[in-house]
Formats: structure tokens, C-alpha cells, sequence
């Protein structure tokens, strides 16, 4: 009876297990998702030469370019399909015309989170007329990967914005 | 994978940096607030095995720090003239820091100039500034109030100022008088000058503190105030025109009988008109010599002549000016004025002609 007990037990270890990663995957997901801000510095090296790299954004005052980095990284054992970030540009802040980046991916922008199109298809309708919306006129960015993230990989997108 | 994620990432930044190139500079600023949250929020849709999964939000915020910072503008070349009360520079201040901010305003005389401006309504030299209290972009006397204290101007807030002062009755024309509008922001917690924040950057988050960044804390503006006055000078002389015995002739002398002419002539040798209200000329009694009528051009009694130019004439008849046309007599005293007269100009000169008979 003892032993079968534990059977019992064992089995029901197993379906927690079983149940406790499915919850994990329901609340946490296959995908860790990050979003960090950071600021292009400019740093000397002992050589005197200079370089620019990206920093946590630490003083950030108006007119102060923002660069936005969000990183998806898939922690199942399964690939991941069909990925796809969607990013409103922040309040108080100006999309960088062209500075939308996502290695394997396609780039699309919106107006109004619901229409997305590629950069230059989106028009505004101003005076009667159509007219083609400019890069600070956009409030959305999605980066749809083409391809499965397979376990342990990472997909970078990124944005550049002006804080207003 | 995780070289596959490393290229990725090489080339992000790389792309990135390209991106960059020639988008510096761009004008976006329009001053959001400081302590503002600034939030990213990342959503991702996927699909495991074909099954849709809850999508994952992450979100990501900074403070927005203080930018303080602030334009001066105006200070202008004034002209002025002695003893001119209530001159004014204007100045313009914005503050274009995302934040409120004081200011310190003080006005001051420069050195290394022909003279210095008095306190208005003082003999004593100085300047004040003044709020355009009354908003209408104007100096108005006795509404708008001096300043004397710290102003306070909201972020993107501006306002007008002037700095005010009289002119001494001692200078003289072409000197110049520079004054300065100095100003310093401060900080409202202590009303002492702003402290850029050196520390470690700090990105701040939901709610943090906001650092502080200077960009320019102080500003001078200056203007000049430039002496334009008229200097006059005021000559009478007399010639014999005819007398009773040689006529008109060379020996011609002042005797009885004679016609002398007197000129009154202004000569104005100052860098600006002088705007003249009338020139009298007390006459001796008739007794002694006469004032003639009609002697000049259309039967008129005086002539007047500006520089070189073509005279004109009037009637300077005893009493009221019923002509109007600026001369008359009133006794023993003739007057000349607008409209036979008005100004004369710099480098210029206004002769003003009349005949008497010697008794």
C-alpha cells in the first residue's frame, strides 16, 4: 500500500510538474521580454581614441535621443513562430526617421495602431488631400520575424527616439 | 543560437550607428516636463506549435531630468537727447528649461563708454528694470513695476523687461551710454543658482528624482543709448540796404532815413533736427527805427531762407495771426513760427529776414 502510495504520489509529482511548467508557460511564456533604454556617449580609450557606445540612459532631457532596445528570447525548448513585437513609439517622443532596426524581420509603422504598412505607404489625410506620412508622424512600430526563434535564441528590435 | 544572437546584435548596433549618421540635430525638443515617466512598452505575439501564446508585455520607463536653460534677447541702439527722462531698452527672457525657474535680473551701467544713464526721476547714475506689468510690450510709467526681486517664469514661459533710465542733461552729442540686463536662474527649493547634477547618471524610473542638467544658468543682454542732439546756435546781424543820400550805392550808411535788413540766423550743427517753437525778436521802439511792411517778394515783410534753398515769405502784420501763416507782430515784438518755420535740420541752417527804416 506504501508502495503504491508513492506511486500515486510519484504520478502526481509528475502532473504538477507537468502543470506547474504549463502555468509557467502561460504566465511567463516561451519568451522573456525586455526592453531596455540607453543613450549614445561618446568615451575616450587609454589610446586617446574615440568611440561611441550605447549607456543606460541616465540624464535625459528634452531633445536627448533615446535608443530603445527590446530583446525576445525564447526560453522553451520549442522554437517560437510567428514573432511579433509591437512597440507604440513613447509618449513625449519622436520616432528617428530610418532608425527602426530588427535583423530578420519585417518593419512596419502605424498611425493609429491599427493600419501598419511599410515605411513610406502610410499617408495622412491633411487639407483634402492625401499626403505621405512623415517618420515623426508614426506612433507605432511592429518587427514581424521571419523566421521560427529557435530555443535560446534572441530577436533584437530597436528604435531610436527623441524625447520632445 | 547564441551566435546567431550575437550577429544579430553586431549588426543592430552597426545599423543602428549607420542610422544615426546625419540625424543629429534634429529639432524635436519641445520641453517635456521634468519628473515626467517616460515608458516603453513591448508587446510579443508568437505561436508554439502552431497554438497562439499570451502575448508577454515588458515595459521600461526613465524620469525626465531638469534641463534648465534660458534665451536673452533684445538691447537695442537707442537714440536719445539730454535730459530725456524714462529711456528704455527692451529685453526678452524665455525660459526654455522643462521646469519652472527664478531668475535674478539686474540692470547696471557699463563702463568704457561717453556716460552713464541716471536712476529714473534721480540725478544720481543707475538704471532699474521693470515687469511689462501692464502687457501691452510698452514701458508704461507708473504701471509697470520695478523689479526687485527674483522673477518666477514657468517652463517655456517668457516675459518682457525694460531697463529704464534718464538722461543726464550733460551729455553731449554722438556719446553713447551701455547698459547691461544681467540674469541668473535659480532653483525654486533655494533660491540659489542651479547645480548641475555631476553625480552618477541615474535613469530614474517610474517616479524618480529628477536630475538636473545646465545648459546656460546665466545670460547678458546689453543695449547702447546714443546721444542724437541738436546743437544750435542763434546770430543776428544787420546790413545797410539803402540810404537817403547814396542810395543803394557802395557808401550807402545808417543814418536817418536809411533801410537796414536784420537777419536772425539758426544754424543747428548737432546730428539731429531741432524742432523749433518760435523765434521772437524784440524790435526797438518806433520811434527810433521802423518795422517795414511789404518790402519783400508779393509785398511781404519777412523772408525766410532754409540753407541754400529757395525763400519764402510771410506777412508779420500787427496783432493776431489772422493769416496763419506764422508771422506777426505784438507790439515791439515780432514772432516767427510754423508754419513759416518748423525745424532745422542737422548741418543746416534757417535765416529769417526783415527790413527797418531808421528814424
Amino acid at each position: 500500500m506504501i508502495k503504491g502510495n508513492r506511486k500515486v504520489l510519484g504520478i502526481f509529482a509528475l502532473m504538477a510538474c507537468a502543470l506547474g511548467s504549463q502555468a509557467f508557460a502561460q504566465t511567463q511564456g516561451c519568451i522573456v521580454l525586455k526592453s531596455t533604454a540607453e543613450i549614445e556617449k561618446e568615451v575616450v580609450n587609454d589610446k586617446g581614441e574615440k568611440s561611441r557606445v550605447l549607456v543606460p540612459a541616465g540624464k535625459v532631457v528634452p531633445g536627448t535621443e533615446v535608443v530603445w532596445t527590446v530583446t525576445a528570447n525564447n526560453v522553451c525548448k520549442q522554437p517560437s513562430d510567428k514573432v511579433t513585437i509591437n512597440n507604440p513609439v513613447p509618449e513625449h517622443m519622436t520616432l528617428v526617421p530610418n532608425s527602426a532596426f530588427g535583423a530578420g524581420s519585417d518593419i512596419s509603422y502605424s498611425l493609429d495602431g491599427q493600419k501598419f504598412a511599410p515605411a513610406g505607404q502610410l499617408t495622412v489625410r491633411e487639407n483634402g488631400a492625401d499626403r505621405p506620412a512623415r517618420a515623426d508622424e508614426y506612433k507605432h512600430i511592429r518587427w514581424e520575424f521571419k523566421n521560427s526563434l529557435q530555443p535560446g535564441a534572441t530577436a533584437v528590435a530597436r528604435f531610436r527616439a527623441v524625447l520632445n | 543560437m547564441l551566435i546567431v544572437h550575437k550577429q544579430i546584435r553586431r549588426i543592430g548596433l552597426a545599423v543602428v550607428a549607420v542610422g544615426s549618421i546625419g540625424l543629429s540635430g534634429q529639432a524635436f525638443a519641445d520641453g517635456t516636463p521634468s519628473g515626467d515617466t517616460i515608458t516603453n512598452t513591448a508587446t510579443v505575439n508568437y505561436t508554439v506549435a502552431l497554438v497562439p501564446q499570451t502575448p508577454i508585455t515588458a515595459n521600461t520607463s526613465f524620469t525626465v531630468d531638469t534641463i534648465v536653460r534660458f534665451t536673452l534677447s533684445g538691447g537695442a541702439l537707442v537714440n536719445v537727447a539730454p535730459g530725456q527722462i524714462n529711456r528704455v531698452q527692451m529685453f526678452t527672457l524665455q525660459n526654455t528649461s522643462n521646469a519652472t525657474s527664478l531668475f535674478t535680473l539686474t540692470p547696471s551701467n557699463l563702463g568704457g563708454d561717453g556716460f552713464d544713464m541716471n536712476a529714473p526721476g534721480t540725478p544720481a547714475p543707475g538704471v532699474n528694470v521693470y515687469a511689462d506689468t501692464s502687457g501691452d510690450g510698452a514701458y508704461t510709467p507708473g504701471t509697470d513695476l520695478q523689479v526687485t526681486a527674483n522673477v518666477s517664469l514657468a517652463a517655456t514661459g517668457s516675459a518682457i523687461y525694460f531697463v529704464v533710465g534718464d538722461t543726464p542733461i550733460g551729455a553731449t552729442d554722438t556719446q553713447d551710454a551701455l547698459v547691461q540686463l544681467a540674469v541668473e536662474a535659480r532653483n525654486p527649493a533655494d533660491a540659489l543658482p542651479w547645480v548641475p547634477d555631476l553625480g552618477p547618471d541615474v535613469q530614474g524610473g517610474v517616479g524618480g528624482t529628477p536630475q538636473i542638467v545646465v545648459s546656460n544658468g546665466t545670460a547678458n543682454g546689453s543695449g547702447t543709448f546714443h546721444i542724437e542732439s541738436a546743437t544750435l546756435a542763434i546770430t543776428k546781424s544787420s546790413s545797410v540796404i539803402s540810404d537817403p543820400v547814396n542810395l543803394t550805392g557802395a557808401a550807402r550808411k545808417a543814418i536817418p532815413g536809411a533801410v537796414m535788413q536784420y537777419q536772425i540766423l539758426l544754424a543747428n550743427t548737432g546730428s539731429t533736427s531741432a524742432t523749433l517753437q518760435n523765434v521772437t525778436d524784440q524790435l526797438p521802439p518806433p520811434a527810433t527805427i521802423l518795422f517795414r511792411q511789404g518790402d519783400f517778394t508779393g509785398a511781404t515783410d519777412i523772408e525766410i531762407q532754409v540753407g541754400a534753398g529757395t525763400p519764402t515769405y510771410c506777412v508779420a502784420q500787427d496783432g493776431p495771426d489772422i493769416p496763419a501763416d506764422g508771422c506777426f507782430r505784438t507790439g515791439n515784438v515780432l514772432t516767427v513760427q510754423a508754419p513759416a518755420i518748423t525745424s532745422v535740420a542737422p548741418a543746416s541752417q534757417v535765416a529769417v529776414r526783415f527790413r527797418m527804416t531808421i528814424q
